[in-house]
């Protein structure tokens, strides 16, 4: 046992821990699945393996699976072609998680399962080794090999590519710094200590799909390129995808399917009627808003996962009335959460507590228990404002995005901020307006504003670009990837994120998640009042489809019966 | 004639070229560009800028559009930088799945909602025109999504009579009723609307008129006066109804090719116009403005014939 394996066992024994973060956690580190049941026995007690895999259709482990088939799924229209260096919506990388893999895969509970890469370990929090997978075959039936890896990472940490993952790397990884070591061994040297570094080799960021060496930007969709469960056949824009099954896939038991069938929609509606009219088979992004007669359909099963999407409702801490914290808190405490909960997903969410630990992160576990859950309290709203010198109530005017229940919630803010004396007026833009471009970008302008963020990985990826001092907005908006919309800047929570970036003991790691939680709750940059279930909804013919994480698409364990 | 139809040519390639340019200048006015649409939000601005640069979007606009038109015009539509394919075959083959799809919702709709506007005008008054007229006008009202929605969860989801995703029929007459019906009713439902009330108008003039009652008076029989006086003369007001529709019928139907995601023209311009790319965007206003261009010569023509004073005038 080695010593930080020693470690998670002795956080679980004093109680530290609860059973499934440490199989969590231990995935992270790439510790294998025998040497995880391991621990688990050495903490004594229950049964081994914990929660893993926790909702998927059917059994995927089952006895009678059905061989063959077409899966046949409806997805949004992917915005531009369809290439895993560029893409940035789920439409393309949906279509590109077919084809393509990645060195680990996260299941529903954020469990990294090995993929292109067998393990992974840390000899420090800045330098990574990866095992890569042995006789794997490209498409094109050549081998993959670590300069392939090499030559992905490359491609994606280029500051003169297209590469979309550029943001994500920044200050993590720079281009160079993967060492191909031997024949089956890679080594990434970051730029500092990043503890959650698997996740971003995964899915969650999702442009770290392994091409090979050679491979040129745009010619994705030509076909026949990746390492995955299924080869892209026929690929016509803006209409669909066809995969054929590969024969030489790695793991010989899989896939179950013969081929895989892309259809894509512009809007919600037509998905929904063509899976109840069974024309399709899957909605891996089913959003809540606008599907709900499947969730009373009798053909339809609905897959629910935690998730780490969640709305920010930032308050400009540099502009009149938000630079007052005491405004900021009443607003907080004006919002009925379990209230919006029931009325905006009938429950299917979780509740927020104004910072980025989210519940379903492994490491927020304390964060969730020991800040105290903000409630709906007028009279605290009111104390507040009359210390804030708004005796009298306040005007506000809170712009958002025409986009799912986000209206809804604005309505909800404004009619939860009346009794304390606040006058919302709302202001709701279509998405497009909202987000805009260039130097024109109401969503990082407005004092008081809604914005949807996608699930991430972990609480690093939620926090660098829209909570730090870095990712603040400069006045003309030209920094990239800095969305900090509330321009909070705060060196203690700061220096707390990055120390929890690059602390090794899992202990004293949640001990920071609680310090930087209670700091961002207090300050209250923005509002965070829940974090999304994620559906996907099925045939009830459909089996061993993972339930998330969130959009991402694993189907080589799908079957039909 | 000969000349009335060369003028006619001259202004139409006239009007195409002004409305490249009101293309390419409502492009510019547009905010962001097809670096970014490509890139995403995540790219950094240098990225961005990098690409756009390499796509030659950041020359003046003046260069690109002699650029563009002097490709066009010899055949060479370009390339979609935002799809990475060829314009032409792109833009060609939507435009054809959009006739299609509008050719099918005239040839029902139109001899069916002339004949009952006519209808409803020989029974002026009475109940069989209230309910022609009402029903009309209510359909109009029904917006395409509410009435596709209905027809989609009855005959396609319950019912099961019909795909839910509309594909590009085959000759197959079966296949085409099959494909084609349900995303056309919504078209027809606003189309009769329109179309019927014309006629009707039409017909009520065309029957209170002059030389209707020095006809009915001469002793002619009903039916000939109908249809020899009558409907000639009403119908022309209908058939430039008919051919300003067609322009709708093309590149009006983002909602239905939405619905039934049928793969039609009128998203392709929505989609380019939001994405910045201008190659597909000019291709397809242009096709369309053509379409419309061709749609009003026939209904002048049309109008030419059933006319006699338009004819001789020119």
């Amino acid at each position: 046992m080695g010593d930080y394996e020693y470690h998670l066992v002795e956080e679980v024994r004093a109680g530290r821990m609860t059973r499934r973060d440490l199989v969590r956690r231990a995935t992270v580190f790439g510790i294998s699945a025998p040497t995880i049941a391991a621990l688990l026995a050495a903490c004594g007690g229950g049964e081994g393996g914990g929660e893993t895999g926790a909702a998927t259709t059917g059994g995927a482990a089952s006895a009678n699976v059905t061989k063959g088939g077409t899966g046949r799924f409806g997805i949004t229209v992917p915005a531009s072609d369809v290439d895993p260096v560029t893409m940035f919506n789920t439409g393309a990388i949906m279509t590109s998680q077919v084809a393509g893999e990645y060195l680990c895969f996260p299941d529903p509970v954020y469990k990294l399962d090995p993929r292109l890469a067998t393990k992974w370990e840390a000899s420090a929090p800045d330098t990574w080794t990866f095992t890569i997978r042995q006789s794997v075959k490209w498409h094109d039936g050549s081998p993959l090999t670590v300069d392939d890896v090499v030559a992905t990472f490359d491609r994606l940490t280029d500051p003169k590519s297209n590469s979309a993952a550029l943001s994500a790397f920044q200050g993590i990884l720079s281009k160079g710094n993967v060492e191909a070591v031997d024949k089956q061994t890679v080594t990434f040297h970051l730029d500092r200590g990043f503890v959650d570094f698997p996740y971003l080799v995964s899915p969650f960021n999702y442009n770290s799909i392994i091409l090979p060496k050679n491979y040129e930007i745009g010619t994705f969709t030509n076909g026949g390129i990746g390492t995955g469960p299924f080869i892209l056949k026929e690929y016509t824009p803006k209409q669909g995808a066809r995969f054929d099954k590969n024969p030489n896939y790695w793991d010989p038991a899989l896939p179950h399917m013969d081929a895989v069938e892309i259809k894509y929609y512009d809007d919600t509606p037509p998905i929904v009627l063509a899976l109840q009219a069974g024309e399709i088979d899957a909605f891996p992004q089913t959003p809540f808003q606008g599907s709900q007669a499947l969730f009373s359909d009798p053909n339809i099963t609905v897959l629910q996962d935690r998730s780490s999407e969640y709305r920010a409702m930032h308050m400009r801490v540099d502009k009149a009335p938000f630079d007052n914290v005491k405004v900021r808190q009443a607003i907080a405490s004006c919002l009925d959460r379990p209230g919006l909960v029931e009325g905006l997903f009938q429950g299917k969410a979780e509740l927020g507590n104004d910072h980025a630990f989210a519940p379903i992160y492994p490491p927020s576990e304390k964060a969730t228990n020991e800040v105290e859950q903000r409630a709906q309290d007028y009279d605290l709203a009111k104390q507040l404002l009359t210390e804030a010198g708004h005796e009298g109530g306040l005007d506000v005017e809170l712009t958002t995005e025409r986009f799912l229940e986000i209206p809804q919630y604005a309505q909800f803010v404004q009619q939860q901020c009346e009794p304390a004396g606040i006058n919302v007026k709302l202001n709701v833009q279509d998405q497009a307006t909202y987000y805009g471009t260039g130097k024109n970008q109401p969503w990082l302008v407005v004092p008081f504003g809604i914005v949807d963020w996608g699930a991430r990985g972990s609480a690093s990826q939620t926090i660098a670009p829209a909570y730090l001092c870095t990712s603040v907005p400069k006045p003309d908006l030209s920094n990239s990837g800095a969305w900090n919309s509330a321009y909070w800047c705060n060196k203690q929570f700061d220096k707390l994120v990055f120390q929890f970036d690059q602390e090794l003991d899992e202990a004293k790691r949640m001990d920071i998640a609680v310090q930087a939680a209670q700091l961002q709750h207090d300050e209250v940059p923005s509002v965070i009042a829940y974090w999304i279930k994620e559906q996907r909804t099925t045939r009830t013919n459909v089996h061993g489809l993972p339930a998330g994480p969130t959009f991402h698409l694993d189907v080589r364990e799908m079957y039909l019966s | 004639m000969r000349r009335f139809l060369l003028t006619r040519l001259a202004l139409t390639i006239v009007t195409l070229v002004l409305v490249s340019i009101l293309v390419f200048g409502v492009a510019e006015v547009l905010p962001g560009d097809v670096g970014r649409t490509i890139l995403g939000p995540f790219a950094s601005n240098e990225q961005v800028a990098r690409l756009n640069h390499e796509l030659g979007v950041d020359r003046p606009l003046l260069v690109r559009y002699v650029d563009w038109i002097s490709g066009f015009v010899r055949g060479d539509w370009g390339e979609s930088a935002l799809l990475n394919v060829p314009v032409r075959p792109l833009v060609l083959d939507r435009l054809a799945n959009s006739l299609i799809l509008g050719a099918f919702a005239l040839v029902l709709i139109v001899p069916f909602s002339i004949f009952m506007g006519v209808i409803a005008a020989l029974k002026y008054g009475r109940a069989t025109d209230r309910v022609i007229s009402v029903t009309g006008l209510s359909l109009i009202a029904l917006p395409e999504f509410v009435a596709g929605v209905l027809l989609l969860v009855v005959f396609a989801v319950k019912l099961g009579w019909f795909p839910v995703s509309s594909s590009v029929p085959s000759a197959n007459p079966v296949d085409i009723f099959r494909q084609l019906l349900l995303p056309s009713i919504p078209l027809m439902l606003v189309l009769f609307g329109y179309i019927s009330r014309m006629a009707r108008a039409g017909t009520v003039e065309v029957l209170q008129s002059d030389y209707t009652r020095t006809a009915m008076l001469k002793g002619l029989p009903r039916r000939t006066v109908i249809w020899r006086h009558v409907l000639r003369n009403s119908l022309l007001p209908t058939i430039s109804v008919v051919s300003v529709q067609i322009g709708y019928l093309v590149g009006g139907l983002v909602v239905v090719e939405k619905l039934f995601n049928y793969p039609g023209v009128g998203k392709l311009v929505l989609d380019s116009a939001i994405g910045h790319d201008l190659p597909v965007l000019e291709a397809t206003v242009l096709m369309i403005a053509v379409l419309y261009m061709v749609s009003n010569l026939v209904a002048d023509l049309l109008y030419g014939i059933l006319n006699p004073r338009v004819r001789f005038a020119r």
